[in-house]
């Protein structure tokens, strides 16, 4: 499911900072911001795709392949509808005039070159370096934004800029979508095909971004390094199953009521880009690379850079050790929260995860 | 002996001047008995000079004509020129001379102008001929004089030489008929009387075998190729009366009017040029006319002195090809409506002139286009050649607007209310091989060098119109490759030579700059996206251009090239929000671009069948491109960087502007050099799929045809043009004006018939392999050492077949 | 010259009746008043029956090959699509390649518009047009009202090299696309410049 949010926000592509962070960074992209780009705004926009199965025109299919199950026969993955459209959609069945704006025109998605020394206050991995950087609405000062979670609200209620429908009752069906998927498993025996939909309700992805950048013969690793801010808010996720036309007896919908998501992967700052990258044999490779230890070159130090084994600042390099403070307190961050989980009727009440820092994260695929 | 005759009618090849006509039989029966006077008349003549004054104190200057020389080709100072001429009177009581030339040479040693007499010239002039000319004249009713005259001449040469090189039309063939022609003085105006020549009939035929930079006849492989020419007029006038724009001089205005009626059959009135096979302007038609066309003896023009002054005050008219075709084949028709006037522009005034000068004014200079790479090439450009060397400089100014509009297969596209203006100089000149630019060209093999200097060009369009004038404006130039609006600075310095990759054919060299400029990728009413402050200097070796049996093939030797851009600007042209900035640069060996005639084949669009029956049975249309249309095909080969000529893209964008010490003011902002971000696609290059060989490119088929499409409807309601129907019907048309169609959910066959016509452009682009050899981050602060983001990016086996309609939105 | 006025007062007269048109969208109240632009209807095939590589040379000369190239109808070939690979390292053990392997089908699409267009005050973006002052130009690409795929397919794999034909070339599938069938879509991408001139 992860990897279908990835594909639409890819799609769009852009992320951006934790709330905690909000402040700091705030007045450093606006100084970014300054610098030419290109702009894009989706207007009045609406999109669909609806296989056969699922009421579309007469051989219309949509597959994801390229899976085998455990005896090696394909399964595919069949898009029985995908849409992405205003709010107000019942779960994808009632599309008619329900558009959404992607961005606004003060407030863009954005693809820009910046200039990585008014990143990040010019240290770190960005120092001297250009950077790609495909960005989403960026949030803003919460006397100007809305709430980023709540289905209809006014301004002055939090830090998003996407506005659900009718903000300020300005008539007007504002920056948030719904959008959902309808997945059919498809197995070589079709008994055991299954049914699988997730929804989303008036989300928005604000403050999400995407920032690339290269390396030369002087860096440790050539790799292409990135840093990603994947925030994803919607007023309800709702996933249900159903027959396989998607809409017929469905079992128990599962929700997620006010839904927060705000996933860091990588920090610039500290040394540690996301990588991916492809072995020598054809194996896919994942990394956050790991923190620099202490006494490495590129970690501030007053001498001899090293930290007391005991951890404690009194017998450490005070440099070294502000600066591994300064990672735990303010290095970037994922939250994830949701006010209420349901089931059917029934409500288990709020749920959060504050403050995971991931340190260092390998992935490598393999054959089976 | 240097005597002062007017030799007009070997000189001046006008309609009022006796003709050379064709001695025959028939001519001879009207003529009353055998009385008359016969001339024979050998002559070995040489003029010292001739000159031609309008100076009347405040204006004008000389025009001189020196060391003239008439005689035998073979020695025109030693052996003797012979003609004969039979002057009688024939049955009607006109005056009748009917001449024969053999072989006679017309040379003159220099032609000058004003303070550059002595000094500068444009160069020698040889006119070899022979033939034959009749010359009728007669008295017209009620008043004038009426002159039928014919000429025939033939084995001609015309050679243009100067500091040693030759440019030379070979074995020309001319063949005149005036037929009916009024001579009147008379009057023209309230205060105004002219020489008036009223043409009933004019046709001309001509041909030149060959052309080259020989004083020699032109070898095979050595020359252009052939050139003919057929013309037929009818109720054309000529208007001349003395006085020029200033003082003295010469005063014209001119109706001539094509003949229509010849292109019934056959080519009719025709313009061709051969080499392996023909490119032909067929079945031409139209009409123009001049007014106030004045020709003076001007002075001191800033950069080339005193000059000849030509100037019109309007020329407007027509001018249609009915069939313009490539190796036999047909690409369509081709008319242009266009009208030559005086105009002003952001407060200066265009006028349409042109003005001569001998010698060549930039001879030796240094240049200083505020591009240092580019102005070595056209520094040394001219210092092959002095102050004091032979040539033509040339200043001409221009302000036109127009329509042009082509047909295929019956159906048309505008290109609508075209306005052009500029001026600029030229120098023409001929050199020796050793002179040239590129030192791996033959130095015994003679070219033309074309040097042009601060040319500034504007021209714009207003949009396309697809099937008629009254049709939608639309957009659809940025597929055809164009820009519809653009400004720029030309300084170029080019070299052509004769003889192409096979036989006959063009050659050229060059090196291009087009700087300060503004092109606009899309506008719509007065806002659009623009290239602002770009800067092209483009170079190119060894470009040959030859026609045969597949079409008109250009092989593009190499080719290098950087297009700058210093704000992508949406809105305003020179004030609109900017994106950046971007750098392209070009670098191709072995090129090949083959243009022909005939479009894309027909197809089933939106479904499958093999005719229209079988299309429409599946739910689809059947395009039917006709057989007219234009295919170009290219072969792009991009090579790996060779020192600074690489296949590059770049955008950079976040650049300090320096507001040049005027705060207020944005006009003269600049940005700084070396800051900014960029993002570089480097070194991009293509190879045949398995290793470096590179012989196959990019290969793109373009096709451009004009047809009936089915256009659909996008949503439900009112469209642009208050017409109204439902999401999915098909538009049909029902007249020519841009509202003139209705929404029909299913059309029947007869309405189906009436589709709208629209621009159709086919394309299949093939590459085997293209490569990028990395897509790098370049920060201000590490300029020498480039960030890899990508290491390296490789596309295999591309097809790509795309067919578009391309119509107004509604 | 004189269609021009006439299309004029059409227009104008129209723009006065669409206050009191509720049903007229938004997109409608745009077209207008706009003039000029394009709209784009075809389709696109990608190597119908393969591309232009077709031999089965083996240019190392080391033996037989495990991937050749060559027309979709002929059996013996093992590949037919486009090609795409990019490399995203440079350092030892880790110059793979990121690819997007076998892309054939076609895409055919109805009225994709290309045209300038200048933010006014009567456009509606929630008051952000009276925010972002006038004379605002923008380059609107409206979305064609279907994409139509048919046997469109690709497949996204991480490649030990970036040609089939290289020494050492081993191949994994992440996953493949297939799509067959029309996506439906309305709206416009508006792309314009950010920040200050």
């Amino acid at each position: 499911m992860l990897q279908r949010i990835f594909l639409t926000t890819a799609l769009f592509s852009a992320f951006s900072m934790s709330q905690a962070e909000l402040a700091d960074l705030t007045e450093s992209e606006l100084s970014d911001v300054s610098g030419e780009g290109i702009a894009l705004v989706f207007e009045d926009f609406q999109i669909e795709m609806k296989g056969e199965v699922m009421g579309g025109d007469t051989g219309n299919y949509f597959k994801i392949t390229g899976i085998k199950d455990s005896s090696a026969n394909d399964v595919s993955v069949s898009i029985g509808q995908y849409y992405l459209s205003g709010t107000g959609s019942n779960l994808g069945t009632a599309l008619d005039g329900k558009l959404v704006n992607l961005g606004r025109l003060n407030n863009p998605i954005t693809i820009d070159v910046l200039d990585g020394n008014s990143l990040s206050g010019g240290t770190g991995s960005w120092t001297d370096k250009s950077v790609l950087a495909i960005a989403m609405p960026t949030q803003v000062a919460a006397a100007n934004g809305y709430d980023c979670t709540a289905a209809s609200s006014n301004v002055g209620s939090g830090t998003c800029s996407s506005r659900p429908d009718n903000a300020d009752g300005n008539g007007f069906h504002g920056e948030r979508f719904d959008m959902g998927y309808r997945i059919n498993r498809e197995f070589t025996d079709s008994t055991k095909d299954v049914n699988l939909n997730f929804h989303a309700q008036s989300a928005n992805m604000d403050g999400s971004y995407l920032r690339l950048w290269g390396s030369d013969s002087s860096d440790s690793s050539q790799a292409m390094k990135m840093e990603i801010q994947m925030n994803f808010y919607a007023n309800k996720l709702v996933f249900d199953s159903c027959e396989l036309n998607g809409v017929t007896a469905c079992g128990e919908q599962v929700g997620f009521e006010n839904f927060s998501m705000e996933l860091a992967l990588g920090d610039a700052k500290y040394y540690q880009p996301m990588t991916i990258d492809v072995t020598d044999t054809g194996f896919l490779h994942i990394m956050v690379q790991p923190l620099p230890a202490p006494g490495d070159a590129r970690v501030p130090k007053a001498s001899t850079g090293t930290i007391a084994a005991d951890g404690l600042e009194a017998g450490s390099d005070g440099t070294s050790w502000n600066w591994y403070k300064d990672y735990y307190t303010n290095g970037r961050k994922t939250n994830i929260s949701v006010s209420n989980l349901t089931v059917g009727s029934e409500s288990f009440g709020s749920s959060s995860l504050q403050g995971l820092q991931i340190q260092y994260l390998e992935v490598t695929s393999h054959e089976i | 002996m240097n005597k002062n005759y007017v030799l007009s009618a070997l000189l001046l090849s006008g309609f009022a001047q006796a003709e050379l006509v064709g001695l025959n039989e028939s001519s001879l029966e009207d003529v009353s008995g055998q009385t008359g006077i016969g001339i024979n008349f050998d002559k070995i003549i040489s003029i010292g000079s001739f000159t031609y004054s309008d100076d009347d104190g405040p204006s004008g200057g000389d025009l001189q004509f020196k060391d003239i020389n008439i005689g035998n080709p073979a020695d025109v100072t030693g052996t003797m020129a012979h003609s004969q001429h039979l002057i009688d009177v024939d049955a009607t009581g006109g005056l009748f001379i009917d001449s024969l030339f053999e072989a006679t040479r017309l040379q003159i040693g220099g032609i000058s102008v004003g303070s550059h007499i002595g000094s500068r010239s444009f160069g020698q002039f040889i006119f070899d001929f022979e033939g034959t000319n009749l010359l009728q004249i007669g008295g017209a009713t009620p008043s004038g004089f009426l002159i039928n005259s014919t000429t025939s001449l033939k084995n001609a040469d015309f050679i243009w030489s100067t500091n040693g090189a030759s440019f030379h039309l070979d074995n020309l063939t001319i063949d005149r008929n005036l037929t009916d022609a009024v001579f009147e003085e008379k009057s023209i105006g309230p205060t105004q009387t002219a020489l008036v020549i009223d043409i009933t009939k004019y046709s001309s035929s001509t041909t030149v075998d060959g052309v080259c930079f020989s004083s020699a006849d032109c070898g095979v492989g050595e020359s252009f190729g052939s050139f003919s020419r057929e013309i037929n007029l009818i109720n054309s006038q000529i208007q001349m009366h003395g006085g020029g724009r200033e003082g003295e001089g010469l005063t014209m205005n001119m109706y001539f009017e094509f003949d229509e009626s010849v292109n019934a059959t056959g080519d009719g009135n025709v313009s061709s040029y051969t080499d392996e096979a023909t490119i032909k302007l067929a079945k031409q038609s139209g009409n123009v006319t001049v007014t106030g066309f004045t020709f003076d003896i001007g002075r001191s023009e800033a950069l080339i002195g005193d000059h000849v002054a030509l100037q019109f005050d309007q020329v407007i008219g027509s001018y249609k090809v009915g069939s313009l075709e490539i190796a036999g084949a047909s690409m369509g028709a081709f008319e242009m409506q266009f009208d030559f006037s005086d105009a002003t522009h952001d407060t200066v005034l265009y006028q349409n002139k042109l003005l001569l000068a001998p010698g060549i004014a930039f001879a030796g200079e240094a240049f200083n286009t505020g591009n240092t790479n580019f102005d070595a090439f056209m520094t040394n450009f001219y210092s092959k050649v002095t102050s004091t060397s032979d040539g033509i400089s040339l200043f001409n100014e221009w302000n036109m607007t127009a329509d042009f509009i082509y047909t295929d297969d019956g159906n048309s596209l505008r290109v609508d209310n075209y306005l052009t203006y500029g001026n600029g100089y030229t120098t023409l000149d001929v050199r020796t091989g050793d002179l040239s630019i590129d030192s791996s060209n033959s130095t015994t093999e003679s070219f033309l060098a074309v040097g042009v200097r601060d040319y500034k060009v504007n021209y714009k369009i207003d949009g396309l119109r697809v099937g008629s004038e009254n049709s939608q404006l639309q957009n659809g130039y940025e597929l055809l490759g164009f820009s519809p609006e653009a400004e720029f600075t030309m300084n170029a310095a080019i070299e052509i030579r004769a003889g192409g990759a096979v036989g006959n054919g063009i050659t050229f060299d060059g090196d291009v700059l087009l700087s300060e400029a503004n092109f606009a990728l899309t506008k719509s009413n007065n806002v659009g996206v623009y290239l602002d402050d770009a800067s092209y200097e483009f170079h190119f070796r060894d470009v040959t251009l030859d026609v045969d049996n597949q079409g008109i093939k250009l092989v593009l030797g190499e080719l290098w090239s950087e297009f700058t851009v210093d704000d992508v600007r949406f809105g305003d042209k020179n004030s609109g929000s900017s994106l950046g900035g971007l750098i392209v640069k070009r670098y191709q060996t072995g090129s090949e671009v083959l243009i022909n005639a005939g479009g894309a084949t027909s197809k089933c669009m939106d479904g499958t069948g093999a005719d229209a029956a079988a299309c429409g049975t599946d739910g689809g249309y059947w395009l039917d491109t006709g057989t007219e249309g234009i295919t170009i095909a290219s072969k792009q080969i991009l090579q790996k960087r060779v020192g600074s000529k690489e296949n590059s893209a770049t955008w950079i964008t976040g650049r300090t502007v320096n507001d040049n010490g005027t705060p207020g003011i944005t006009a003269d902002d600049y940005y700084e050099a070396n800051t900014g971000n960029q993002l570089k696609v480097d070194n991009i290059y293509t190879s045949d799929g398995y290793d470096d060989t590179n012989t196959h490119g990019i290969q793109t088929t373009f096709s451009v045809d004009v047809a009936k499409t089915r256009v659909l409807k996008k949503t439900t309601g009112v469209d642009v043009n208050g017409i109204t129907g439902n999401k999915g019907d098909e538009l049909i048309s029902t007249g020519t004006g841009v509202a003139d169609y209705v929404y029909v959910a299913t059309p029947d066959a007869a309405q189906q018939a009436n589709r709208p016509t629209s621009l159709v452009i086919s394309s299949n682009t093939q590459i085997k392999e293209l490569n990028a050899e990395s897509i790098q981050l370049i920060h201000a602060n590490a300029l020498a050492t480039p960030t890899t983001l990508i290491h390296g990016v490789k596309l295999q086996n591309l097809n790509l077949s795309s067919t578009l309609s391309v119509t107004p939105i509604r | 010259m004189k269609f021009k006025y006439c299309v004029l007062v059409i227009m104008l007269s129209l723009v006065a009746q669409l206050h009191a048109l509720e049903l007229m969208n938004d997109e409608g109240l745009e077209k207008v008043t706009g003039q000029n632009g394009v709209s784009l209807s075809g389709e696109l095939s990608f190597n119908e029956d393969g591309g232009p590589l077709t031999d089965t040379i083996d240019p190392d000369g080391v033996g037989s090959l495990t991937s050749t190239w060559g027309a979709c109808s002929d059996a013996q070939a093992s590949r037919c699509g486009a090609r795409l690979s990019v490399k995203l390292n440079k350092d030892t053990g880790s110059q793979g390649w990121y690819v997007l392997d076998e892309m054939k089908g076609k895409i055919s699409f109805e009225g994709l518009t290309i045209k300038s267009r200048e933010i006014t005050a009567t456009d509606t973006f929630g008051g952000d047009e009276n925010d972002i002052g006038s004379g605002m130009t923008v380059l609107e690409i409206g979305l064609p009202d279907k994409i139509k795929y048919e046997n469109f397919s690709y497949n996204v794999a991480t490649s030990s090299t970036a040609r089939p034909t290289d020494v050492g070339f081993t191949q994994q599938v992440r996953y493949g696309v297939d799509f067959n069938g029309s996506v439906n879509m309305q709206g416009n991408m508006l792309v314009f410049p950010t920040g200050n001139p």
